[in-house]
């Protein structure tokens, strides 16, 4: 069954506040919701057509009591939203099961809460996980700098307002 | 690895010109980059990273370079002062253009960029989009008037025939497709023109907020951006059922876009959103292209200074080299080789600076090799010298002693190492018994005789030596005169030995040719004498008796001066025993107590005081030829005393030490006349005396006797009156004193001394 350990969310506009992970037949199911919030330069980006990039991280590791954790899988989850102009939405593309598929969006915080949605979301575990060990899901959202346009990265990377991260939460999954 | 190689490795061309190359693509790729292009897009900010890399990389190789450079400047290393001039030179050089065309193009950037940029396309821009917009919000509401027409007729139509309505309806309005949805989102039916109601086209839902929308009774309509990039009318109703209290549902209608609206749209969407983008990336890009370009420039600068240094240091170093080398020169170092930087002028400069070494070493080690000869032959030289028999000495123009070897030290008996490079008069005021030396020496010179020899005596207080000097003048080289080489021998013996043989050869000839005669002569006298005295009268028996006598005496008298020679010339035949020279004297001296001294001798008292040395040790010696020494000394003194008033005769015995040898000196004083003057020089020699009688052998026997016995004596006439003759006998170092083992010689004076008369 699922645990709820919520073990410290970091980060200046991105937090991961409610992970709940379990494991099922080969494989790992998420659900939870991330607030992505976009500081001010990143929406002003955004409103000026700039697509935006939201990588998720997360990874399965089998907790071990003296020495660090072995990971035993880890998946990249890429979430893009970009201002359509004309029709005045906001599209988030980026969908794990549908990568192509484009949803679109009046509200930016809509969008937003959309893309941090994660409902049902089925990771698939390669390797066989034995049943009597204890594993723990690590998540972390942020922004790709490397996905903005070249001229941007420089101000970008020495800028605060870029720099959105939640940092690595923890979550516990006992079984 | 060695310094050297880490250098090479750091400083050198190779690795310079490789990070230059490497760094120059990087920015090419970068600059592509910054204008978003599609191959180096993605590599921006790597590039970015290695560009800063590689320039931190370049100065920190700079600075490492600069800071050896000062430490070698401080520490006044030979061509670093130049290097760094040129280096300075190179810089400005370098910077002050770079310098130049980086704020120009700063300034033409700027402008190209914001040239870029327009009002009023930004306007039209704008303008488009709304016209744009305009266009699609009749299409809208439109469909929304279709859409509500449509919620209108399905309001009586159940959930199960809502397909079918649906069907007739898409057909009707000619729409792309109608879904309708319960109040939650959920699927009642659907159609659409590639198939209804299939389920492999799964309609779009609405979003939450559509749907919310739509809940609270109002209507959703807008343009639908595709995943295609084409465009969709979605507009979403509520459907209100008639019956009271039944589910209000919500009926969303598609419509694709004319094709011509919907290219015309996406040309406007994405012409707005690029030139958007443009003007919001305005700032990053000048940001990025200044950066781009602070890097060349930067990277060019830092490039052409570490050429710079380079390029100092490789004009420096044969230079240096070349100073380096001259200083190992001038401090005698002519193996100095330096390495031919190139075959330039500096190539042939440090070939010439080779060749002259090469030359300077030979000539060096020649003039070693001279050098060595000159010093094996003056070895040479001096080993011959100092085991000449003959001394050697060399004199300058001025008289001054230059070299000299040992035989001559022991020649002229004093120590010449003090008078090294001091004058002959020095010498002379020195030591003045080899005043004959030194005047000869200096009347040759100053004769200016080239070749020259001279035979000189010299008499100190114990020794008397004949010299035969050979000079020879030295050449000269060029103005300067040349000094003097003179050779000297000690022919003393040598001539006393002539002197000893040709004596010797007269005794013999003398004793055999006056001997033969002198028995018939004195058996005719004694015939005569008897045969004769008797027939005689006694006038002439008295005659004959007196003559005959006469020859008779004479002859014996003869025979006596013969036997003398004869004794004088005899080979030697030495008895050597211990004896004890004071037992000796008072023998001797008792067998002539109260006794004349030599037959004829009026008799009469002389006074023989005897002051002996009790701790005289026993002298290896001929007893008896020392006896006759004691007898012709006392009878020559005796003879000397014969016309004195009060003839007084005293004989010491002492210790003495002469030249570092231990004799026993025996001597003999008297109060007569002394020795002629003239006599004083040969006194030793046979046959010179000063006597009306005596065989004139007696003193030369005396020396002859000494001299066997490896002593020697002198004469001298004492201040007071009188003579003395002292004899001095060497004593063996393990000689002691009969009965007292002593065996260590203490000064006379610390003796008690035996004083008695004889």
């Amino acid at each position: 069954m699922l645990l709820l350990a919520w073990s410290g969310a970091v980060g200046a506009e991105f937090s991961i506040t409610d992970i709940s992970a379990k494991l099922t037949e080969g494989a790992l199911v998420i659900n939870g919701a991330l607030e992505l919030d976009l500081s001010d330069k990143a929406e002003e980006a955004l409103s000026k057509g700039i697509p935006l990039e939201i990588k998720i991280h997360v990874h399965l590791q089998k907790h071990r009591n003296i020495i660090w954790n072995k990971q035993v899988g880890n998946w990249v989850l890429r979430h893009k939203i970009r201002y359509h102009a004309l029709s005045g939405q906001y599209l988030v593309s980026g969908h794990e099961t549908d990568p192509d598929h484009v949803e679109s969006f009046t509200a930016l915080q809509e969008a937003l809460k959309s893309m941090g949605a994660l409902d049902e979301l089925t990771l698939p575990i390669l390797d066989a996980l034995a049943a009597q060990d204890k594993y723990l899901v690590r998540i972390r959202a942020n922004l790709d700098i490397e996905t903005l346009p070249a001229p941007l990265r420089p101000v970008a990377y020495t800028s605060p307002s870029w720099h959105l991260n939640s940092g690595w939460t923890t979550w516990t999954i006992t079984q | 690895m060695d310094d050297n190689t880490v250098s090479r490795y750091v400083a050198g061309i190779t690795p310079l010109s490789i990070l230059s190359v490497l760094l120059f693509i990087a920015l090419i790729m970068m600059s592509a980059a910054t204008q978003n292009s599609a191959l180096f897009g993605h590599l921006y900010s790597l590039l970015l990273v290695i560009n800063i890399i590689g320039i931190v990389v370049l100065l920190a190789l700079i600075l490492l370079n600069l800071y050896k450079l000062l430490v070698q400047f401080r520490a006044r290393v030979m061509g670093s002062r130049l290097t760094l001039r040129l280096l300075g030179m190179f810089v400005v050089l370098a910077v002050i253009p770079v310098t130049v065309v980086f704020f120009f193009s700063i300034q033409a950037l700027n402008r190209g960029i914001d040239s870029w940029f327009d009002v009023k396309v930004e306007r039209a821009m704008d303008d488009a989009l709304m016209l744009g917009r305009t266009a699609f919000d009749a299409l809208k509401q439109d469909l929304v008037q279709t859409a509500q027409e449509m919620s209108i007729e399905l309001e009586d139509t159940s959930d199960r025939l809502a397909p079918t309505a649906l069907n007739y309806l898409r057909e009707k309005y000619n729409v792309f497709e109608i879904t309708l949805f319960t109040q939650d989102g959920k699927i009642l039916a659907s159609s659409g023109q590639e198939g209804p109601e299939t389920e492999s086209l799964v309609p779009v839902r609405p979003g939450e907020a559509i749907l919310s929308q739509i809940r609270q009774g109002l209507t959703y309509a807008n343009l639908d951006p595709l995943s295609d990039g084409e465009l969709n009318l979605r507009v979403v109703v509520p459907v209100y059922a008639l019956e009271v209290g039944a589910p209000v549902r919500i009926l969303q209608v598609l419509q694709q876009l004319p094709n011509r609206y919907a290219k015309l749209g996406e040309s406007v969407q994405s012409a707005f959103a690029e030139y958007e983008k443009l003007v919001y990336l305005r700032g990053p890009l000048k940001f990025g292209f200044i950066l781009t370009l602070s890097i060349v420039a930067l990277l060019t600068l830092l490039i052409a200074v570490s050429g710079a240094m380079f390029a100092a240091r490789r004009l420096v170093t044969p230079i240096r080299d070349l100073a380096e080398g001259t200083e190992a020169v001038a401090q005698g170092n002519y193996r100095k080789q330096l390495p031919i930087p190139s075959q330039d002028e500096f190539g042939i400069l440090v070939k010439s600076f080779n060749e002259m070494t090469q030359k300077i070493h030979r000539a060096q080690t020649q003039i070693r090799q001279s050098q060595q000869e000159t010093e094996l032959q003056r070895t040479y030289l001096e080993t011959i010298l100092a085991h000449l028999s003959s001394g050697v000495m060399s004199f300058d123009p001025q008289l001054r002693v230059q070299t000299h070897n040992s035989i001559a030290t022991q020649i002229l008996g004093i120590d010449l190492q003090p008078g090294q490079k001091k004058s002959l008069r020095w010498l002379e005021r020195s030591y003045p018994h080899i005043a004959p030396f030194a005047e000869s020496i200096s009347n040759a010179m100053e004769n200016g005789q080239a070749e020259w020899q001279v035979q000189v005596l010299l008499q100190s207080q114990t020794t008397r030596k004949t010299l035969i000097i050979r000079g020879t003048l030295l050449p000269g080289t060029g103005a300067r005169a040349g000094g003097y080489v003179v050779v000297f021998d000690d022919v003393t013996a040598l001539i006393q030995a002539q002197r000893d043989a040709a004596w010797g050869e007269v005794a013999r000839r003398l004793a055999h040719e006056i001997k033969n005669p002198l028995t018939p002569i004195q058996l005719s006298a004694e015939r005569i004498r008897h045969k004769c005295m008797a027939q005689l009268e006694k006038n002439a028996q008295s005659t004959v008796d007196r003559s005959t006598r006469t020859i008779i005496d004479q002859v014996e008298s003869l025979k006596s001066m013969v036997n003398a020679f004869s004794e004088y010339a005899r080979p030697v035949q030495m008895q050597r025993q211990p004896v004890d020279l004071n037992q000796l004297i008072q023998d001797v001296t008792e067998l002539y107590n109260n006794e004349p001294l030599r037959p004829g001798h009026r008799r009469r008292a002389l006074d023989i005081t005897l002051t002996l040395d009790n701790e005289l040790p026993a002298i290896t010696a001929d007893p008896g030829r020392l006896r006759q020494v004691l007898h012709n000394l006392l009878l020559n003194a005796g003879d000397a005393l014969a016309n004195t008033n009060k003839p007084l005769l005293r004989i010491n015995t002492r210790c003495s030490t002469v030249n570092g040898g231990h004799y026993v000196e025996l001597q003999i004083l008297d109060n007569g006349p002394g020795f002629a003057d003239g006599l004083m020089d040969r006194l030793f020699e046979p046959y010179v005396s000063s006597k009306e009688k005596g065989t004139g052998l007696g003193l030369a026997i005396v020396k002859k006797i000494i001299e066997e016995h490896n002593g020697f004596l002198y004469a001298e006439n004492l201040k007071q009156g009188g003579a003395s003759i002292t004899v001095c006998l060497p004593l063996n170092e393990d000689a002691t004193l009969s009965g007292k083992g002593e065996s260590v010689l203490k000064p006379a004076s610390t003796h008690s001394m035996k004083e008695r008369k004889a």
